[in-house]
C-alpha cells in the first residue's frame, strides 16, 4: 500500500517551507502556555466520561467534507445600465476582508477565493471559498450573479451578503427586497432584515450540514434524516463511511439499533474508506448491545488489539 | 511512530484526568503549529488552538479507534480554523475598512511587504483552498510520508498527488506575485 506512494512526489524542501516549518514550530513551552485556558474543558472531559459499553455516544464526524460543491445563483436586477465592457480578474483574498469597488456603484467586500468575469452591464462573480458582501445602487448595473456552491439563488435588491458555513448559504438582505430561490426549495421573498439558508446539495455538503447540527445540539432525527439525504446522493471512499457512520451512530442513539446494523453491515460490505476501523466497532458494539455477536466474528478478528476485549463482551452474552 | 496515539489511550477514555492533561500537552504544541501553519497570520493561533481542545475534549468519546485520534484532531483543526475565519470576515465587514480601487493595479500587498518573510509565508499559504493548504503543510512543511497524508486527510492517492501539485503551483503563483520568488525562477 506505501511503495509507490513512499517513493514520489519529492517533498519541496525549498527555503520557503523550510522557513515556514521552523517560524511555527511550537513546543512544551506553548502547551505549558496554553493548558491554563483549557482546565475547565478537562475537568468537563474527566467528569462526563463513561464506560464504553454504556456511553452515551455523540456523533463522531472525523474527516471534514465540509466542503461542498452544488451551485448557487444570486441575480440582482437593477435598472440603467452603462455600456457593457469585459470583466475579468480574479479576487483572492485571506485574512482580513477586503473591500473593492467592482464598478461604480457595485461595492464588494471580499474574503476568500473567486473570480470576476462576464461584463460591466451583467458581473458575473464565481465564488470558490469564504465570505462575500455585495452592495449594488439601483441603476449601476442590468443584472449581477454570484455563482458559488449552494443551489440555486436569485436575488433582486440592493444589499445583501452570503455566507458559506456547514449549514449551508446563508443570505442576509441589508436593504430592499429580495427573491431568493434555492434548489430543491420554493422561490420566497424576503425584505430588509431577512434572511434564509439554502441547503447543501451534495452528499459532502450535507455531511457538513450533519456536522453543524450535531454542533449545534439539534434533534438526532434531524441529523440522521439530514445523513440520509447525503447517503441517497451516492457518495463514495472516504465520505460514503463518513456518512456511514455518522448514521449508524445516530440510529444507535435513536434505539433503532437493527436499522443501524443494516446501515453499518452495507457499508463494510461496500468499498473501502477512511473509517473501515470505526465501523467494525461499531458493528461489534451494535451486535454486543442486540445480544447476538454471530456475525461479527471476522470483524472482531480484523480489529487485531482492540479484538480481544470485545471478545470477552461476546462470550459474556453468549454468542460466539 | 508514538505522535499518533495519544499515550494511555483508555486511561483517557475512563476520564482520567492526569491522563486527559497528558495528552494535551502532547498535543498541544502539534495543533498549535497546525493552526499557525494552516491560519495564517490573521488568525489567534493560540485562540483557536484552544478551541480546538475545548471541542476535542468535548467529542473525545467518539474516537474509537486510538489509532484515528490524529486524523480527527486534525479535522477538528480545520473545521475550527474554519470559523475563525469566518468570524474575522464578519468583524471586517461590520466596521468597514479602506477601499481598493479594482481600477487600480492589482497590488493588495501594501501591507504585506511590512511584514517578515515567514509571515508574508503564511499569508500566501492562507490564500490557498483549505484542501490545498492542508496538504501542503502536511507533506511540505511538516514533512510527512504520502500514506500518512492520505490517511490524515482520507483522500485517495489521485486526489492527493494531484491537490500537491496543485498546491505548490499556486503557492508559488502567488508568492511570486508578491515578490517572495523572482519572476525568473519560475
Amino acid at each position: 500500500m506505501t511503495t509507490e506512494l513512499d517513493q514520489s512526489p519529492m517533498h519541496d524542501r525549498s527555503p520557503m517551507m523550510d522557513l515556514l516549518q521552523s517560524s511555527t514550530v511550537a513546543g512544551p513551552d506553548d502547551a505549558e502556555r496554553l493548558l491554563p485556558g483549557l482546565d475547565e474543558a478537562i475537568a468537563t472531559a474527566a467528569a462526563s466520561a463513561q464506560p464504553p459499553s454504556g456511553r452515551h455516544r455523540r456523533f463522531a464526524w472525523g474527516l471534514g467534507a465540509v466542503a461542498a460543491a452544488a451551485v448557487v445563483a444570486f441575480v440582482l436586477l437593477p435598472h440603467g445600465p452603462p455600456p457593457a465592457q469585459p470583466l475579468e480578474r480574479d479576487l483572492v483574498q485571506s485574512g482580513s476582508g477586503r473591500d473593492i469597488v467592482l464598478l461604480e456603484g457595485v461595492n464588494l467586500r471580499v474574503e476568500g477565493s473567486g473570480s470576476v468575469g462576464g461584463t460591466t452591464r451583467h458581473p458575473v462573480l464565481s465564488w470558490d471559498q469564504g465570505a462575500l458582501g455585495v452592495e449594488v445602487t439601483p441603476g449601476a448595473v442590468e443584472g449581477l450573479a454570484v455563482h458559488t456552491a449552494e443551489g440555486a439563488v436569485h436575488i433582486t435588491g440592493t444589499a445583501f451578503s452570503v455566507t458559506r458555513d456547514a449549514l449551508g448559504t446563508h443570505v442576509d438582505v441589508h436593504r430592499g427586497s429580495v427573491d431568493v430561490a434555492c434548489t430543491d426549495q420554493p422561490a420566497q421573498a424576503l425584505t430588509e432584515g431577512d434572511g434564509t439558508t439554502c441547503l447543501p446539495t451534495t452528499a459532502g455538503g450535507l455531511l457538513g450540514r450533519a456536522h453543524a447540527l450535531e454542533d449545534q445540539d439539534a434533534d438526532t432525527g434531524l441529523v440522521v434524516q439530514t445523513l440520509e439525504h447525503a447517503a441517497a446522493r451516492g457518495p463514495s471512499g472516504a465520505l460514503a463511511h463518513e456518512i456511514c457512520l455518522g448514521r449508524g451512530l445516530g440510529l444507535r442513539k435513536l434505539k433503532r439499533i437493527g436499522e443501524a446494523q443494516v446501515v453499518v453491515a452495507a457499508c463494510l460490505d461496500g468499498q473501502a474508506g477512511g473509517r473501515q476501523q470505526d465501523l467494525m466497532l461499531l458493528a461489534v458494539e451494535l451486535a454486543i448491545q442486540a445480544e447476538d455477536c454471530g456475525a461479527v466474528g471476522d470483524h472482531i478478528e480484523a480489529l487485531g488489539a482492540l479484538g480481544p476485549p470485545l471478545r470477552a463482551r461476546c462470550d459474556a452474552i453468549g454468542s460466539p | 511512530m508514538s505522535m499518533r496515539m495519544p499515550e494511555r489511550w483508555d486511561a483517557v477514555q475512563r476520564g482520567d484526568r492526569a491522563a486527559i492533561e497528558t495528552m494535551c500537552r502532547t498535543w498541544l504544541p502539534v495543533v498549535l503549529q497546525w493552526t499557525r501553519r494552516l491560519g495564517g497570520p490573521r488568525v489567534d493561533a493560540d485562540s483557536a488552538t484552544q478551541e480546538v481542545f475545548i471541542v476535542a475534549l468535548r467529542r473525545l468519546h467518539t474516537v474509537r479507534a486510538p489509532e484515528a485520534f490524529e486524523r480527527w484532531l486534525f479535522s477538528v483543526t480545520r473545521r475550527v480554523l474554519s470559523q475563525h475565519r469566518r468570524a474575522v470576515w464578519g468583524r471586517r465587514w461590520e466596521s468597514d475598512q479602506q477601499v481598493d480601487d479594482m481600477s487600480g493595479p492589482a497590488n493588495p500587498e501594501a501591507d504585506f511587504t511590512r511584514m517578515t518573510q515567514a509571515t508574508q509565508i503564511q499569508e500566501v499559504v492562507a490564500t490557498l483552498p483549505e484542501d490545498l493548504a492542508a496538504v501542503l503543510v502536511l507533506y511540505d512543511v511538516e514533512g510527512r510520508t504520502m500514506p500518512e497524508v492520505v490517511d490524515m486527510l482520507g483522500v485517495s492517492e489521485g486526489t492527493l498527488r494531484t491537490r500537491l501539485r496543485s498546491a505548490r503551483a499556486q503557492f508559488r503563483k502567488v508568492a511570486t506575485k508578491r515578490g517572495l520568488i523572482p519572476e525568473e525562477s519560475k
